[in-house]
């Protein structure tokens, strides 16, 4: 839990800096994903991921667990997934040669299966990229504004169900890996992917969140159940003042394999799980909408009220371990000072992909499907008009990078892809709503100064131009050895007409 | 027809709302059906193109064998059987050809990839949905697929095309290498169409929905 990927130890004191406030603004930053609001009633979720690392070391399964991840942090909130965005970045070797199909595929494979269109994206080789492919997916759904649902318990009493694929040892450790150079290749930390079990999960949590019978919806990804169930806690707290705690029985948890140790059950990052707080009395009602989409459901715990957080190993107490729900106290909260070097340019060739390769990706991925798709990949231009007939609107993404600009000025870089995506935005006579990022930079040691600039000049515009972050990532550690790969901020910004 | 992983359900419902038709899906699960003017098996990927014992399991890639025994089809193939009109498109298609109520194969495409674009079709044989104005027409349908290569031995082609049992053909560009272009076949009877493109998404999707009419209106 104190790694970079779900502390953002390193970045925490520039990223508070974020203009994250607006009109339209239903969530910001610090849920499951941002939300904005499209008027009549509806609202639009959004969030970028970038999946990076395990991408670099099982292509295929990476890219897909990234498409699967990002959609259930949309689908979390209530919200049905309408359209993806693939962002790629590969180097010019032959192993990113090797690399790039099989990336496609896994995303291909899951967004298909899934059913929820990929409307566009883009692809830049460069050499900078060589021992460090970007794989930064984006993904928005559609939600009522009175059914969104927060990742939070309320209500002591109250169930926690785990639902979905079975807990194994599947990418024990995978949050810790993406936060830490690629030099060391650690092929079991990255997870299976399973669309199918995704789509049952998407729709039986759609239907749920339809329903007045859950509380809060999680998703059980990076560091798995022991940083969702405290999650939800944690928030609830927050939000209530409430001394709520936790009671989770491990025993209860459904597990594929054998012998799985406790701990390696709490971290396990196996994919397509959910965790739901479910009221009570309405456990069966719950219970019978899973098994409706074949799906596994078990009430593994409650919400307490003594304030502690409490793993229930077996019958006998003695294995049993209590922890305060003072989390802040056991997981400190951890800040990483780097040295701000200046970011030394490499200028190397950035080179964006012939029309040729990108109509071969975009060919793979079924684009159309929802019926909402007006502009697609089908037509040059990066930025996607869907149509929401929900809100008799039309919804248009624009997305930019640097376009290879941050290496030589980082401040310049990021002006860049911020003005490319409003412009686009006003040029199509759409209202810009919100910003969701994702800022993939290398080592801190020589490229935290850079990443310091581009969050700088980003706030800065985004204040300017009434513009807000509403939610994003970041990843770091994008090096090998000594290389770090060039800054390369990716915005997506959206707007309504 | 609404399987756990049908993709397209919503769309293909709409596309019938949106003609002020009343459409409503009808879960696998269901044996007895109430009486309805058509039945829709629609895209997607029924049970994940897969066959397993449980959801959370192992599982194989063969796409529409475990639909083809899920209990709706029991009452499949009871309507198929009395003549009610049953289109299925895109995995529908796969899923009435797997049960046998169409004749034929359907493999993975050639590339061995999935594809999505438009692909220019022309109605011929008996037309869709025996609709006459429509036949030699063309018309722009997407296509979303990657098991969609439709194979027939060559005497039964020769059969289906001479009885005007294949309706739609591709015509500029054959995106999955299915045999002689065909897109879209009928049963002998010509109660039961199935087709690789999607009505449902076209711009074109007017003319579709109006021989559907014609024909329930007729019968």
């Amino acid at each position: 839990m104190a790694s970079e990927h779900t502390s953002y130890k390193s970045t925490k004191k520039f990223l508070s800096k974020l203009h994250t406030a607006g009109k339209y603004v239903i969530q910001g930053p610090g849920e499951n994903a941002g939300i904005v609001d499209l008027g009549r009633g509806w609202a639009l979720v959004m969030r970028i991921e970038s999946h990076n690392h395990p991408s670099f070391i099982k292509p295929y399964h990476g890219a897909a667990t990234g498409v699967g991840g990002i959609l259930r942090d949309i689908f979390t909130m209530g919200a049905r997934p309408i359209a993806l965005l693939d962002i790629l970045r590969f180097g010019t070797d032959t192993r990113a040669r090797r690399l790039l199909p099989e990336v496609v595929r896994g995303i291909a494979d899951y967004g298909n299966c899934v059913g929820v269109p990929v409307v566009g994206g883009d692809l830049y080789f460069d050499s900078t990229y060589n021992h460090n492919c970007l794989v930064n997916v984006a993904a928005f759904g559609l939600v009522r504004k009175n059914k969104i649902i927060y990742g939070h318990a309320l209500t002591p009493g109250n169930d926690l169900i785990y639902v979905g694929a079975r807990t194994g040892r599947d990418g024990v450790g995978g949050a810790q890996m993406a936060s830490t150079n690629l030099d060391v290749h650690d092929e079991s930390a990255v997870q299976k992917a399973d669309p199918f079990l995704e789509k049952l999960l998407l729709e039986a949590c759609c239907e749920l969140a339809d329903t007045k019978w859950i509380e809060g919806m999680q998703d059980m990804g990076a560091a798995g159940l022991l940083c969702s169930t405290s999650e939800v806690v944690l928030r609830g707290r927050n939000k209530t003042r409430k001394n709520l705690g936790a009671r989770v029985y491990l025993n209860r948890v459904p597990t594929k394999a054998r012998k799985i140790s406790p701990v390696e059950m709490l971290l396990s990052e196996s994919q397509e799980r959910m965790l739901i707080v479910g009221h009570k009395k309405y456990r069966k009602e719950i219970l019978k909408v899973f098994k409706r989409w074949d799906l596994e459901a078990r009430v593994i715990g409650n919400v307490t009220n003594d304030g502690k957080y409490t793993i229930v190993y077996d019958t006998s107490s003695k294995k049993n371990l209590v922890l305060p729900m003072e989390f802040a106290d056991i997981f400190p909260d951890v800040r990483e000072e780097w040295d701000a070097t200046l970011w030394k340019s490499q200028n190397t060739k950035h080179q964006k992909a012939s029309r040729r390769i990108t109509q071969n990706i975009w060919h793979q991925y079924d684009w159309m499907v929802g019926v909402r798709t007006l502009k697609g990949p089908n037509k040059p231009g990066h930025y996607a008009i869907l149509d929401a007939p929900e809100v008799g609107k039309k919804i248009v993404i624009a997305w930019s990078s640097d376009e290879g600009l941050s290496d030589r000025n980082p401040a310049r870089g990021i002006e860049h892809s911020f003005d490319v995506c409003k412009s686009r935005i006003r040029s199509l006579g759409a209202t810009p709503l919100g910003i969701t990022n994702c800022l993939n930079f290398g080592h801190p040691k020589d490229s935290i100064r850079a990443f310091a600039e581009t969050i700088d000049v980003l706030t800065a515009r985004c204040k300017k131009f009434k513009i807000p972050v509403v939610g994003g990532n970041v990843s770091l550690y994008n090096a090998h050895g000594s290389h770090s790969i060039k800054p390369t901020p990716v915005l997506v910004m959206v707007g309504v007409r | 027809m609404r399987f756990p992983g049908s993709n397209c359900d919503f769309d293909t419902l709409n596309f019938f709302k949106k003609a002020k038709h009343s459409a409503e899906f009808v879960w696998y699960r269901e044996i007895k059906l109430p009486q309805y003017d058509l039945l829709v098996l629609p895209g997607g990927f029924a049970f994940g193109d897969r066959l397993y014992t449980r959801a959370t399991e192992h599982y194989r890639i063969d796409p529409g064998a475990l639909a083809v025994r899920s209990p709706v089809l029991k009452a499949i193939r009871q309507a198929a059987r009395s003549g009610l009109p049953i289109l299925g498109i895109c995995n529908g298609f796969q899923i009435l050809v797997k049960a046998g109520l169409l004749p034929g194969k359907i493999l993975r495409n050639n590339s061995k990839k999935f594809f999505c674009d438009y692909a220019a079709c022309k109605v011929v044989g008996g037309s869709f949905f025996r609709d006459k104005s429509m036949q030699e027409k063309s018309f722009t349908i997407p296509v979303a697929h990657g098991y969609g290569k439709y194979v027939v031995s060559k005497n039964e082609r020769g059969k289906l095309e001479r009885s005007g049992q294949v309706f739609l053909k591709y015509t500029k560009f054959n995106p999955n290498g299915s045999v002689a272009n065909i897109a879209g076949v009928s049963n002998p009877q010509g109660t039961i169409f199935g087709m690789m493109p999607h009505p449902e998404r076209s711009s074109d999707a007017r003319y579709f929905m109006r021989a559907i009419e014609k024909y329930v209106a007729k019968n």
